[in-house]
């Protein structure tokens, strides 16, 4: 494990040193400007308070969509994969759903809802629930109907079913709907601020973009994936580990 | 206590089970066996209360132990948790006794992966009979054992239902296990062809 560390932070330095390397190749910092150049300038929007204002911006549609596609896929998933007949009837119109691509869904959400922050949390969540749907779904169907039965017959409330059965073993499925709900999430949501938001990072990518500022424009992308990294690290990879710790226990 | 009167229930269209009359009392014991297919798993649920699509009536106790061939347990909560998630109400040292009942009082941290088989069934059945209930359902659970482990999970099983005093509602393929626990025995082909009732011997 401390070798893969070791193996991940030098293979991160050797990123770095071929974008510097490309950087001097090309000798423009207005095409390709070196990781110290851009590193300087997030240090001065960082200073000018510009970037946590938009990082907080992004950071909440993400939170929103994210909580809300997770919520309602979840619920959607759980009720299809145990009713056949519920299935029957949602299952068209969630083929339909994930086909739509998300940029049709983000166009059609402001042009109906308006140019506001409720459209934009909106076409995000649109655009991940059919995925989530789908994978929690597949847990439910996969679902013990003896343990069900068990719950039912001694009368166990619904909290405890929740929490001692129908989450537990829908926990696989979950981590997977997260997983690729946050890595889909983050990316739809810049998408949602570079066509209609006034703040964001996307936003501010929008900017930088008419202004040709490359340094700006790789400044606020790279401030936002760090941000995406620590969110992986410091929150997911604990949680989930966390959750899963029977497993390990029950195999050692 | 148990009273069904079950005119028909049926799959598809297709008839399953009739006119089966079930009348226990409080103590009383019944086997129902018969070859696979014949409906017996499916009188079960209907007795526990799992499947309501039929036609006539059941009246039933609140509180109803039952158990499975397969063990069907948590395998993300520990052995107490198990006992715990399905008895809320019960206080540690009435766990810690069921579980010596069933000689697992030294396996109660572990996980069910980390029991054997037969570990895994004995916590089942201590789940079965941690508070004593007026009726108990057991869908076949001495199937597929060794020897041994058959004749442990008899012998367990006969020690609760004489201690608790539940009625006793047991589905299986075999008679000696009928014996064991002293249950009446009736064929479930019987009842299909001829209609039958199942009321306190």
């Amino acid at each position: 494990m401390r070798r893969n560390t070791g193996i991940r932070i030098f293979s991160l330095g050797l990123f770095l040193l071929f974008w510097n390397g490309l950087s001097v190749l090309l000798g423009d910092p207005q095409v390709l400007p070196s990781p110290l150049q851009v590193f300087h300038e997030m240090s001065v929007l960082w200073q000018q308070g510009k970037l946590q204002e938009n990082l907080v911006a992004t950071g909440w549609r993400v939170t929103a969509a994210f909580g809300l596609a997770m919520l309602i896929g979840g619920a959607f998933g759980y009720a299809m994969g145990r009713s056949d007949n519920l299935d029957a009837w949602l299952d068209p119109w969630l083929i339909i759903f994930l086909n739509l691509p998300a940029l049709v869904l983000i166009v059609l959400c402001y042009l109906w809802v308006g140019l506001n922050e409720f459209a934009a949390v909106l076409a995000v969540t649109l655009s991940k629930v059919p995925m989530t749907t789908t994978i929690i779904r597949e847990g439910a169907r996969n679902s013990s109907s003896a343990l069900r039965d068990l719950a039912s017959v001694y009368r166990l409330s619904l909290l405890t079913k929740l929490r001692h059965i129908i989450l537990p073993e829908l926990f696989p499925h979950i981590v997977s709907a997260a997983r690729t709900g946050f890595s889909v999430i983050w990316k739809i949501v810049l998408v949602v601020e570079f066509l209609g938001r006034p703040n964001g990072i996307g936003r501010q990518i929008h900017t930088q973009f008419s202004l040709f500022d490359v340094t700006g424009v790789l400044a606020y992308a790279l401030s936002f994936v760090i941000c995406i990294l620590f969110i992986e690290f410091a929150i997911m990879q604990p949680s989930e580990k966390r959750v899963g710790r029977w497993r390990v226990d029950a195999e050692a | 206590m148990l009273k069904l009167d079950l005119h028909r229930k049926s799959f598809a269209g297709h008839s399953v089970l009739e006119d089966v009359h079930l009348d226990l009392k409080h103590g009383d014991r019944i086997a129902i066996f018969g070859p696979s297919g014949v409906g017996k798993t499916t009188l079960l649920r209907i007795i526990a209360g799992l499947d309501r699509r039929f036609d006539g009536t059941r009246e039933a106790p609140d509180e109803i132990a039952l158990m499975f061939q397969n063990p069907t347990l948590l395998e993300w909560r520990t052995t107490r948790e198990n006992l715990q998630v399905f008895h809320p109400a019960s206080e540690e040292k009435d766990i810690q006794e069921a579980l010596s009942q069933v000689g697992l009082q030294d396996k109660a941290g572990h996980y069910p992966r980390q029991l054997s088989v037969g570990q895994q069934r004995r916590l089942a059945l201590a789940r079965c009979f941690l508070t004593p209930t007026p009726l108990v359902l057991l869908d076949e659970p001495f199937a597929s054992l060794d020897q041994s482990l058959r004749h442990e999970m008899l012998t367990l099983t006969r020690a609760f239902l004489d201690k608790t005093g539940s009625a006793l509602v047991l589905v299986t393929h075999a008679q000696d296990e009928a014996e064991a626990l002293g249950a009446e025995s009736y064929e479930l082909r019987d009842v299909l062809q001829h209609g039958a009732e199942f009321a306190s011997p």
